[in-house]
């Protein structure tokens, strides 16, 4: 974080009075993440400066970080130069974030000053690469996604509601001839992940682990907004590894 | 008939392959409609013939590799190589507005993953401006622009990053106190006919941005912004091109790519966003088709 950033952070509780800091103004961008921490991968939040920047200003940015549950546990207000590249990093605010199907994940809402923009960053080791932004499915629409089955390799469905009620989404695997789904209900807010190789497992088999190239198709049946988005995970060593989405 | 298209790139060599995913869907049916997908690829100021692929269903995935769709690939080929993709359905009524194309560029430690662009239309000879998109330097990730020119003319491309460097002062000292701005234009680059080029970000601008220290060191970035117009050196020339232009459409794009610092690996790769506007819309029949090489090679590779 630059030294020139002012950065607070109010567990949920306390945060009821700061809502309303500088980004609630109708011209400003919300942007929603899947963001993790350790064991699996470390997120970073990077803040863009705006393109047609020829002056220093300050700008805001208002987080809003949500368990898989869909419970808020912080919310930061950032006021930060608008001529410079801020990097925040995540796993500061995941502390309190509960451990859900072995993973602390959550959902981060970014809301910005005009003209900033935000992207996340995975890193793994020695490893980085860019968390593309997620695939908004409204109701009745579905997406497809590649996924690579191979022995070095997971595959993680990744599914944030970012509405007030609960959504269910229909999660439908094309290999061959055989469609197998499987129907997850993710809470508000909340997260959920689809380990493909694990929760297919009855239709990949022992297919998950010889390399094939299957379909995902991601269908949102009730609920009013969710993001999706799948994360690989690559290990061509066992002291490396390597994660990627769909930008 | 009803299509829609693409560009994207891909990379041949022995480091990495391509695959190309096609996803053909309609918002408007869900019955499994049979599609033509064609293909040109386009490299080193010469485009191939188009390869068109039968078999292909809406609604269902499919992919293929992009040495299986050109031969001349297997033996591998230097820098990135411009693809052309495009759907087309004989229903009349089918919208085909819903379907994607993703990229894969796979090597043995990583696979890079991207959606395929919309191609920019341009309007007389304004250049076209993407939205701002981050390229970094640290001791993790190199960043570079591909900048894809799939017509017969020179395109021009100017990449602008958004961060400034505080000017200096007549003594030579930085005046931040004053903070103001200055502009560090990392390159302006001619790009030919039919041709891909991929060009990193110069080390030296980096090094002129303030750096953010975080857990794993030093981190120098900027959004940029990549703005594309076509050259003419004369109104002859200007006529020859709008009139071009009109007919084929133009498949110019950019994509950024990440890339490791020590193996070079693509690590990401995020297409440059352009204004909707801009960006070539479905077409239908009358609009399209003039612009194709005659002697097209059939195959049906699906």
């Amino acid at each position: 974080m630059a030294d020139n950033e002012q950065v607070v952070s109010k567990q949920a509780e306390e945060r009821a009075e700061e809502r309303s800091v500088g980004v609630s103004d109708a011209a400003a961008g919300t942007t929603h993440f899947w963001i993790s921490t350790y064991p699996l991968v470390q997120s970073k939040l990077l803040l863009v400066p705006p393109q047609d920047c020829s002056a220093t200003y300050p700008s805001r940015a208002s987080l809003r970080i949500f368990d898989a549950d869909g419970e808020i546990i912080n919310e930061v207000q950032l006021v930060f130069e608008s001529s410079e590249l801020s990097v925040l990093e995540m796993e500061q605010y995941l502390e309190g974030c509960k451990l859900v199907q072995g993973m602390k994940q959550a959902h981060l809402e970014v809301a910005t000053s005009p003209g900033i923009t935000s992207a996340v960053r995975l890193i793994a080791g020695e490893a980085s690469s860019f968390s593309a932004p997620l695939i908004e499915l409204a109701k009745d629409d579905f997406h497809f996604l590649p996924v690579s089955f191979s022995e070095n390799r997971s595959n993680f469905a990744l599914l944030v509601n970012f509405g007030e009620t609960e959504a269910e989404v229909k999660c439908r695997l094309y290999r061959d001839k055989r469609k197998p789904e499987e129907l997850v209900r993710i809470p508000p807010h909340g997260t959920r992940v689809v380990a493909l190789e694990v929760d297919f497992v009855e239709h990949a088999g022992s297919v998950a682990h010889q390399a094939s190239q299957v379909y995902l198709r991601i269908g949102l049946r009730s609920g009013s907004r969710v993001g999706v988005q799948v994360l690989e995970q690559t290990q061509p060593s066992p002291r490396s590894q390597f994660y990627s989405t769909v930008s | 008939m009803q299509s829609s298209r693409w560009l994207t790139f891909g990379f041949c060599n022995s480091v990495s392959d391509s695959l190309l995913h096609l996803f053909p869907s309609s918002v408007t049916a869900t019955a499994p409609y049979p599609i033509t997908t064609k293909f040109r690829m386009f490299h080193g100021g010469e485009q191939s013939r188009i390869v068109t692929v039968e078999g292909m269903r809406l609604g269902q995935p499919d992919g293929v590799r992009l040495s299986d769709l050109f031969s001349s690939l297997r033996e591998g080929s230097v820098g990135p190589i411009g693809v052309e993709v495009s759907f087309h359905t004989l229903q009349p009524r089918l919208e085909l507005g819903g379907s994607r194309c993703v990229v894969e560029i796979a090597s043995r430690s990583a696979s890079s993953r991207f959606s395929a662009a919309y191609p920019l239309r341009f309007a007389g000879f304004d250049p076209l401006k993407s939205y701002g998109r981050v390229v970094l330097k640290d001791a993790l990730t190199k960043s570079s622009v591909v900048l894809l020119n799939g017509t017969p003319d020179t395109i021009e491309a100017s990449v602008l990053p958004s961060v400034r460097a505080p000017s200096q002062n007549v003594s030579g000292q930085n005046d931040t106190e004053t903070s103001h701005l200055e502009v560090l234009p990392f390159f302006v680059e001619q790009v030919g006919p039919f041709s891909a080029v991929e060009i990193p970000f110069p080390d030296d601008i980096f090094q002129k941005m303030r750096a953010t220290e975080c857990s794993w060191g030093l981190v120098r970035g900027a959004s940029v912004e990549v703005s594309l117009k076509r050259s003419a050196i004369n109104d002859s020339a200007r006529s020859k091109i709008s009139k071009r232009t009109e007919i084929e459409g133009s498949m110019c794009g950019s994509f950024l790519v990440h890339r490791d610092a020590n193996t070079h690996v693509p690590m990401s790769i995020i297409p440059a966003d352009y204004p909707l506007s801009v960006l070539e819309p479905v077409k239908d029949a009358e609009q399209e088709g003039e612009g194709e090489p005659e002697d097209q090679l059939e195959e049906d590779v699906g």
